[in-house]
């Protein structure tokens, strides 16, 4: 094996610009294949990695549908979080109701995300400033006339609307609090800013107490829109999904890789695509490798036929072939992947700017699964690439090949 | 102020409702008793696909609901229509069910709720100036005009067409290189030859435009089979896509101005890359090209 690799390193090195040219072509091909890669399964790990920060194992929501994907509600979501919280294993089971508020403030009202929970601590959010919302106390809703409700609002709203922390707030379900109609509007207190792990570039949000939000919006008492589900112990995660199902045959208990299977069906384009493209840059690879060693071969059949004239077996003249299309796939990975990472920042950069994309979500993912397949495949290509001009070595006729070479 | 059309009032305005994964609930379907539609109750209507999925007819009963637990509302099939294909809706599998707004708002529990109002102005010119008055007004909502919100609408594919730009950027570098190495290549096989011909007294232009010459009928032949692929590619993506989306919109589009712009660039590439083996060619003196 090591006769072998000198044997193909000295032909790779034997005409420098030649195998700079192809590694370079290479390294190209083998970036736009990274960045395929990890744009195929970008999205979801992303969301793997963000529902994986978030903490929570299971999301409940009402069948069908993701979380924050529509208007519909769980009917009874206090009544079956309690049911969870009592499973064993399950440590917190936190009802959510997700809604659109308008917050006013100045001059003008801002249409917000409204994200209502039970009490502080949690972890739907993160506190960077400030505090969070108290946890228990008032458990009925203020009638308007009382104490300002706390709330919790995120960085879009101090840097576009300028709301500080201590600012008072009116929140209502009407652009002008008095067309509110059967809902009301209350008013509320900023005691905190937070990061809400998956707000839009520009998106407001905000966060309160459930019993407040139900208020304002006129949620039915006891609805939410998801509930979340944090367990201390992974290998439960499966039995309480399927004893929620069975609870309430009107909601749909998402394991986090269930929930990531679920919105990558909605990610079709991105999937099809990168297999297009990965499929290309392998057949140009392929054609690179396979033509550059097949011409190279034809300037040294002299060579090739002295070494089977000093007995090197067909198989090992081949063997050195497939080693060359190999080595030209090796040399050329580090410069595939510095281009590629390269590349992929750029590419995910203009993908982000597309409307409704969180920030925190990325299209191109470096997984180490990503990694693997990149790697795999390009010496895989490369193994392809030589095999051609390696058949054709390794059934040289000495004697003509020499005469040929005499004659020439 | 232009005129304010009856969007909310008139009756005649129908909002679209949307359902949720087919599948399961909110909605539900059955067939009505009677073969004709039932006046007695509020009509809806639905997109021929919605239909199929849902499995039913004009005259068939669609039950709707806001959430799993109900209220259903029945309603008729009044109507069952193709309607105007959007890109932008295309890859929503959901079941779109038009209705009138007073019944969806009934649906709603009553509530006064839109999400937008259609405004038509008398002068059409003067778009922009009452969105900008509507603006102004402290409501909390925000007026576009029709230019504002196609713009918005087509942001994404802006967006998609922008990454494919980024993208055949990549692939014209990686096919250069190979254009490039290909031509090394060949430069390699004709320096015997090149240096003979210098020898019997072919001038160094004459030796370049050869070069040149097989450069481009290289990256021509190439670009002319690449052209042909692409003609392939293209009727299988459109056919993929249009049986996935039960959709006649064309996803992958071949012009003539693309082919002809293609077919250049290829050439152009090609002239670049035997500009640069000829120059390594004839940068030698013909002993040397001769091995000696």
């Amino acid at each position: 094996m090591t006769a072998l690799g000198f044997l193909a390193s000295r032909t790779l090195r034997r005409n420098p610009v030649r195998t700079a040219l192809v590694v370079l072509g290479l390294c190209v091909t083998g970036a736009l294949l990274l960045d395929m890669t990890m744009l195929a399964g970008g999205l979801e790990a992303s969301l793997g990695q963000l529902l994986g920060r978030l903490g929570f194992a299971i999301r409940v929501v009402p069948k069908g549908t993701l979380p924050f994907s529509g208007d519909a509600q769980i009917p009874d979501a206090d009544g079956l979080a309690a049911g969870i919280v009592g499973r064993p294993g399950v440590t917190a089971a936190v009802p959510v109701v997700a809604t659109n508020v308008y917050v006013g403030g100045g001059r003008a009202a801002f249409a917000s995300f409204a994200l209502g929970v039970p009490d502080g601590g949690t972890g739907v959010y993160t506190v960077l400033q400030g505090q969070d919302l108290p946890r228990g106390g008032r458990a009925e809703p203020p009638d308007g006339t009382g104490a300002a409700v706390p709330v919790v609002v995120n960085r879009n709203m101090t840097r576009l609307d300028g709301v500080r922390i201590g600012d008072e707030v009116v929140l209502s379900g009407a652009p002008v609090p008095e067309l509110s109609g059967s809902a009301g509007s209350v008013r509320a207190r900023v005691v905190g800013v937070a990061d809400f792990y998956v707000d839009l570039a520009t998106q407001r949000s905000i966060a309160l107490r459930t019993v407040d939000l139900r208020r304002v919006r006129g949620v039915p008492p006891g609805a939410a829109s998801l509930i979340l589900v944090r367990v201390s112990d992974p290998a439960r995660v499966g039995a309480v999904v399927a004893w929620t199902n069975a609870r309430d045959p009107r909601v749909d208990a998402l394991s986090v890789g269930r929930f990531i299977a679920r919105a990558g069906g909605r990610l079709t384009y991105f999937n099809q695509f990168a297999l297009i493209l990965s499929t290309l840059s392998l057949a140009v690879s392929f054609l690179l490798i396979t033509a550059i060693v097949t011409l190279s071969l034809g300037e040294r059949l002299g060579e090739i036929a002295v070494l089977r004239a000093l007995g090197m077996t067909r198989v090992r003249v081949g063997a050195v072939i497939v080693l060359e299309g190999v080595a030209l796939s090796v040399v050329s990975l580090p410069g595939a992947f510095l281009l590629g990472l390269g590349i992929s920042g750029n590419l995910d950069a203009i993908l982000r700017g597309a409307p409704g994309v969180p920030e925190s979500l990325h299209f191109f993912t470096l997984t180490a699964a990503a990694v693997t397949r990149t790697v795999a495949l390009l010496i895989v290509t490369g193994a392809a690439g030589g095999l051609y001009p390696a058949a054709v070595a390794s059934r040289l006729g000495i004697a003509s090949t020499l005469h040929a070479e005499v004659q020439s | 102020m232009g005129l304010l059309a009856g969007v909310l009032t008139s009756g005649l305005w129908l909002l679209r409702a949307h359902g949720a994964t087919p599948g399961g609930p909110p909605w539900r379907a059955g067939t009505a008793t009677a073969a004709a539609v039932d006046t007695t109750r509020p009509p809806l209507a639905l997109t021929d696909r919605s239909a199929r999925l849902l499995g039913v007819t004009a005259g068939d009963l669609v039950e709707l609901s806001l959430t799993a637990a109900g209220p259903w509302h029945a309603f008729p099939v009044a109507q069952v229509y193709r309607p105007a294909e959007y890109p932008t809706e295309i890859s929503r599998t959901r079941v779109d069910v038009r209705l009138h707004l007073a019944d969806l708002q009934a649906i709603g529990g009553g509530r006064d709720d839109v999400d937008s109002v259609v405004v038509r102005v008398r002068r059409p010119a003067r778009g922009a100036d009452v969105a900008a008055r509507l603006n102004a007004l402290p409501m909390g909502f925000r007026a576009y005009t029709a230019a504002d919100l196609a713009a918005r609408g087509s942001t994404t594919f802006e967006v998609i067409a922008r990454f494919h730009r980024a993208i055949s950027v990549v692939t014209i570098v990686a096919s250069s290189v190979f254009l490039l190495a290909i031509m090394a290549l060949r430069g390699e096989e004709m320096r015997r030859q090149v240096g003979l011909m210098r020898l019997v007294g072919i001038s160094r232009r004459s030796v370049a435009a050869a070069v040149l010459l097989i450069a481009s009928a290289v990256a021509l032949a190439g670009s002319l089979v690449g052209v042909g692929l692409g003609y392939v590619l293209s009727a299988a993506i459109n056919l993929y896509y249009q049986r996935l989306f039960d959709t006649p919109l064309v996803f992958s589009q071949i012009t003539l101005p693309l082919v002809a712009e293609t077919v250049a660039l290829s050439v152009v590439l090609g002239i670049a890359a035997g500009a640069v083996t000829a120059w390594r060619l004839l940068r030698r003196r013909p002993l040397e090209q001769l091995g000696r």
